[in-house]
């Protein structure tokens, strides 16, 4: 919302400086983002008038025009359509500076030398956008200084309004609240309120619930005229584009008061009459936008004999709309259901500023009074009468809300002590009235204008606004909760080891790229999907954190080839439901990814690239960080991984997630070339539940205090014997065996391609004693002979 | 007196053990003249053959021999040990200027790093961390926090609609009314999370984003209570001596609401104040909705934007570096 310090002024006597409202406007609710100033850059400027203005001979859209200035004659080479012999223009002679990069030098403009500049208001700063240069008053002087024809330097207050203040759309709610936060009085404006005529108008109101109070008036003699040009520059200084005089009086009403006008050109209305009724369903509406509307019953409109004349409180149309044949205007001031003009509004995308009005809701009381005031301007400023009897057609004056206020709140809420009498005097400046009260309570009548005014905390908040928040003292409360069953799961420590891991953390969207999807070739019928999505490529949510981490890697390999990439991201995923009762499903993620060389290559270790070793240790370590040494990886045939590598974990009997190298024909559906990449995904769920099942209580266990002996115990097998298996095997088999792990493995010679070498590492101890040689002999003999049995391998 | 055979073993005690050029050749020294089938040792076995009345003085003779040569050998040794040292410091000494072998830690999200650090200055007042689902009904995004249908606030947040009535939620405040139901007051509770809007992307806005949400509920909570508590995480969080301040705001679901502002300088020397927080005590229309008498309990809650207050406090000009996950971005945090 703008808002300029001139209009405000004329409500409210202040000395303060324009910075300073700004600050009192903030600190109560109504934050200035920006403090506009406008004024006219001087030295350099002077008044012109072009005596001929001829076409450039090299180019259609330029004028060379010949400008007499109170010194000289200039050729000044102009691209304004308005330039025309005989207007007065404001010249920016050679060396006027209008902004940092904007001096005005002699050149040389598709070979026709020009001396200076033609301005338009833009290009002064008094406005934002301008439609050609600045035309001068006719009776401008030559000799006139510049500034006589910008006015005083103008602040404009760029505001941004809560949306329950929408009685702040409006120059005089503006003023009311800057008069309360200045401690001033707010003036009353007085406007002159013609006697009705004779002549009742044809207005009826069809759909009342939607149209709770409808007046007119016309006003007849009306020419239509440029405005004047203080109305113009107010308009322009508030983002309204100047129109007509009777387009911009409305304006300027809707800006002043808050209440969208409409002005029919009344000889155009068939039938002479307006009817306030829905619209029948597909009725075509000629807007003044220049489109052409199909209409649902659940639009209001406001219709003539022939149909609809305007789409109520939103625009108007085409066929009764003001032109400078227009004579008479017949004047609407109306109060339209909110959420009739809202939905109208987003149902056909339009949103203008008599529509964000409506949306909001319109006081009351201030219909008829915007409407006198409009037929005042007109007649005072577009040489209109009013003429007619002023048409009120409504369903009867609302109830008033009264509010029951009790004192001690504002020390039980606010901690502060504010005496009955002081809390009543900010109730009367916010214009509410005080019914009635005792020493404990009041009842407050609201006013219309105050629709956000409904209850005790309601006004509860306006004592705390008015006395300033910066009044309420600062204060610590007891801070405790009555149970913490409530608790999120933490997640800081195993957030912690994936750092420790080496793994950076990555945040992608909910969403699935469709793109991404087509190119893995993923079936996307199991995704939940967004009815409403912004993109077409954002359509459903992700059910993985798979294609997000790869499109993270291929961005990064794209900037550099071969480096070493590991990240780590934990995230949402959801999914369409199987059950009726839960038609969506949302679980919690982690997911690791990483690819390229696994240290950065040193002169004493040959550099190394990530594999699936590495990731299933990380991914093993992390899990026995959680507690689940013993969950497992079985290999299985999830199409999403390559069949070269990948395994699911399982522990407790649960599955918790899979890992494995990324299939090939992925990379190369998204160009990520070279490089093997790894993929790592938990279920966080299934890993909590897993804790459960292991148990998360520790229990120290007892170590001996005698030293033990490790031997390395090296098989033969076939090739795809289970190795894991015979380590497990020979981790329980014998009490004695502390430890067995794999230490060596390979293929090929000495043992030949069909079968392995392995070399277990194992490690023998008593709680009783140390072990002599002779006793590790007989026990490691026992136990490799009872492995080869079992395992149909040989002792190598 | 003196035996041939003990002046000639002396004399090759003292002459070859301190020439023993290295360890290897010092070793086979000590096993030639002190190991078990040693000269010495040979020397005592031959005390039997001595005359009775000489054998004192041989017994001396030979362990002054063995005496000498441990004591020669200690010595030899430590010098060729000395020596090894110090022809190790001209041929392996190592450049400690040299880079060490890299382990490289990760790094966590700039994002998660400022909700840590919000949700423990929370914590450490006492706050509990709570979470909710990202799928929400619009009974908890909106109704519930007083936001009925056709109301204006809803403009602000356009919804991601998975069907009618299921949306992804706008704002972590349904995670408030989610506790109230579950847990009576007093309860203290904050909770971080993403929310989604269908805002358009550009470098200030995306369509998904985080908040924390923080809900006090008890009795006599007032609006000092809600200034003490934000202020001091204010100032936890921007710094002792941080520029705050409270305006009036609005939110449907607080009465009265606020924001807190925090003033951050700017490049050109000006300052800016920048809104990081929004707040107010609970609509008592929210406490009656999730059963909680509001004229026994009353509340305060607050929420805040976690990109916006990464962006000020790291100079972050793009919302959406958040979210590329390029790793020259990750590298810096």
């Amino acid at each position: 919302m703008l808002a300029s310090f001139s209009w405000l002024k004329e409500y409210i006597g202040t000395s303060l400086s324009a910075e300073d409202v700004a600050a009192r406007l903030t600190a109560q609710g109504f934050e200035v983002k920006e403090l506009h100033r406008h004024r006219a850059p001087i030295a350099g400027l002077v008044v012109g008038e072009i005596l001929a203005a001829a076409r450039h001979p090299d180019a259609d859209r330029l004028q060379v025009c010949q400008v007499k200035t109170a010194t000289e004659t200039l050729a000044i080479v102009c691209g304004a359509a308005n330039a025309r012999a005989g207007l007065k223009v404001c010249v920016a002679t050679v060396g006027t500076v209008l902004g940092p990069d904007f001096a005005i030098k002699k050149s040389r403009i598709r070979g026709v030398e020009s001396h200076g500049m033609l301005c338009s208001r833009a290009e002064l700063g008094l406005e934002k956008e301008s439609a050609g240069i600045w035309e001068l008053p006719a009776d401008a002087g030559l000799d006139d200084p510049i500034p006589k024809f910008v006015g005083p330097e103008e602040h404009v207050f760029d505001i941004e309004l809560t949306s329950n203040r929408s009685d702040c759309l409006s120059i005089l709610g503006l003023a009311q609240e800057l008069a309360v936060a200045l401690r001033e009085h707010l003036a009353q404006k007085k406007h002159r309120k013609f006697p009705e005529k004779k002549g009742a108008l044809s207005v009826s109101v069809q759909a009342r619930e939607k149209t709770p109070r409808y007046t007119a008036r016309l006003v007849t003699g009306v020419t239509v005229a440029p405005s004047p040009g203080w109305m113009q520059d107010r308009l322009a200084l508030h983002g309204l584009r100047p129109i007509n005089n009777v387009v911009d009086i409305t304006n300027y009403v809707l800006l002043e008061y808050g209440q969208p006008l409409h002005a029919f050109d009344y000889r155009t209305l068939a039938g002479q009459k307006v009817v306030a009724r829905d619209a029948r369903a597909g009725e075509a509406f000629d807007c003044l936008d220049g489109r052409m509307l199909e209409l649902t019953p659940d639009d209001l409109v406001i219709a003539d004999d022939q149909g609809p004349v305007a789409l109520a409180g939103v625009m108007g149309g085409r066929r009764t709309g003001v032109s400078e044949a227009t004579r008479e205007v017949l004047i609407e001031s109306a109060c339209f259901e909110p959420v009739t003009v809202r939905r109208t509004g987003r149902r056909h995308k339009i949103a203008t500023d008599s529509s964000a009005r409506f949306e909001k809701g319109v006081a009351w009381d201030r219909v008829e009074d915007a409407l006198h005031y409009c037929v005042d301007l007109l007649c005072e400023h577009a040489g209109g009468q009013a003429a007619s009897a002023v048409m009120d057609v409504n369903t009867g004056r609302p109830k008033e809300t009264l509010v029951v206020f009790r004192y001690a709140q504002v020390k039980a809420k606010l901690a502060v002590e504010i005496a009955p009498v002081e809390v009543n005097k900010i109730f009367n400046s916010l214009g509410c009235t005080v019914k009635y009260h005792d020493h404990e309570k009041a009842q407050i009548l609201i006013p219309f204008a105050r629709r956000d005014l409904k209850e005790e905390w309601d006004l509860l908040e306006e004592v705390a606004r008015i006395h300033g928040y910066d009044q309420i003292p600062e204060a610590l409360p007891m801070v405790s909760n009555r149970e913490d069953r409530v608790a999120a799961p933490d997640t800081r420590a195993w957030r912690e080891s994936l750092r420790g891991l080496g793994y950076q953390e990555v945040m992608n969207v909910a969403f699935a790229d469709s793109r991404v999807l087509a190119a893995l070739r993923v079936d996307g019928s199991g995704h939940a999907a967004v009815l409403n999505p912004m993109s077409p490529d954002y359509t459903r949510l992700r059910r993985d954190l798979f294609a997000g981490m790869l499109q993270n890697v291929k961005h990064n390999l794209e900037h550099q080839k071969g480096q070493t990439l590991k990240f780590w991201e934990s995230g949402r995923v959801f999914a369409k439901g199987a059950e009726p009762e839960r038609p969506f499903l949302e679980g919690r993620h982690l997911g690791l990814m990483a690819t390229g060389p696994v240290e950065r290559p040193n002169w004493t270790t040959p550099a190394r690239a990530f594999d699936f070793q590495d990731l299933s240790g990380d991914m093993a370590a992390f899990l026995a960080g959680l507690g689940l040494a013993s969950a497992k990886i079985e290999p299985c045939d999830d199409p999403a991984l390559s069949p070269l590598a990948r395994g699911q974990w399982t522990c407790a009997g649960l599955v918790l997630g899979r890992l494995g190298r990324v299939r090939d024909e992925d990379l190369e559906a998204l160009s990520v070339r070279g490089e093997e990449v790894f993929f790592g995904e938990l279920d966080l769920e299934q890993v909590e539940a897993a804790r459960d099942r292991v148990g998360r209580a520790k229990r120290f266990a007892a170590y001996s205090s005698f030293p033990t002996v490790a031997r390395d115990l090296a098989f033969v097998m076939a090739r795809d014997a289970e190795v894991v298996a015979v380590a497990e095997y020979l981790r329980k088999a014998d009490p004695a065996v502390v430890r067995a792990e794999i230490a060596d493995l390979f293929t090929g010679a000495p043992v030949g391609p069909e079968r392995k070498s392995v070399v277990f590492s194992v490690e023998f101890g008593s709680p009783e004693k140390t072990f002599t040689r002779e006793e590790v002999d007989a026990i490691e003999k026992r136990l490799v002979d009872t492995a080869a049995k079992r395992f149909n391998i040989a002792r190598r | 007196m003196s035996d041939p055979n003990t002046d000639e073993l002396r004399e090759q005690i003292q002459a070859e053990i301190p020439a023993a050029p290295d360890g290897k050749a010092l070793e086979e020294l000590r096993i030639r003249f002190l190991g078990k089938k040693g000269v010495l040792a040979d020397l005592v076995s031959r005390i039997a053959q001595v005359p009775p009345e000489e054998r004192k003085a041989f017994g001396k003779t030979a362990n002054d021999l063995k005496a000498l040569a441990g004591e020669l050998l200690d010595a030899r040794a430590g010098q060729l040990e000395a020596q090894r040292r110090a022809e190790a410091l001209s041929t392996s000494k190592v450049d400690v200027r040299l880079p060490g072998r890299r382990h490289t830690l990760g790094t966590a999200h700039p994002i998660t790093q400022v909700r840590d650090e919000i949700l423990s200055a929370f914590n450490r007042m006492g706050f509990l961390t709570v979470d909710g689902p990202e799928i929400e009904t619009d009974y908890y995004n909106f109704e519930a926090l007083n936001i009925p249908p056709e109301h204006p606030a809803r403009d602000g947040q356009d919804s991601f609609y998975l069907a009618p009535g299921t949306l992804l939620r706008t704002q972590t405040s349904t995670v408030q009314i989610r506790v109230m139901e579950q847990v009576k007051p007093p309860l203290a509770i904050v909770s971080a999370g993403r929310v989604f809007r269908r805002d358009t992307l550009d470098a200030t806005h995306a369509f998904m984003f985080h908040q924390i949400e923080g809900l006090l509920v008890a009795e006599q909570v007032s609006f000092a209570h809600l200034k003490g508590i934000l202020l001091k995480v204010g100032r936890d969080l921007f710094g002792a001596g941080a520029a705050l301040r409270f305006a009036p705001d609005f939110f449907p679901f607080t009465e009265p609401s606020c924001q807190l502002c925090v003033n951050f300088p700017l490049a050109d020397g000006r300052s800016r104040w920048l809104e990081v927080l929004g707040a107010g005590l609970v609509n008592p229309v929210v406490l009656k909705g999730v059963g909680i008498d509001p004229e026994k309990y009353s509340g305060l809650a607050f929420g805040m934007g976690v990109e916006r207050i990464a962006m000020c406090r790291w100079g972050i000009q793009d919302i959406r570096l958040f979210t590329e996950n390029d790793k020259r971005f990750l590298d810096q945090f």
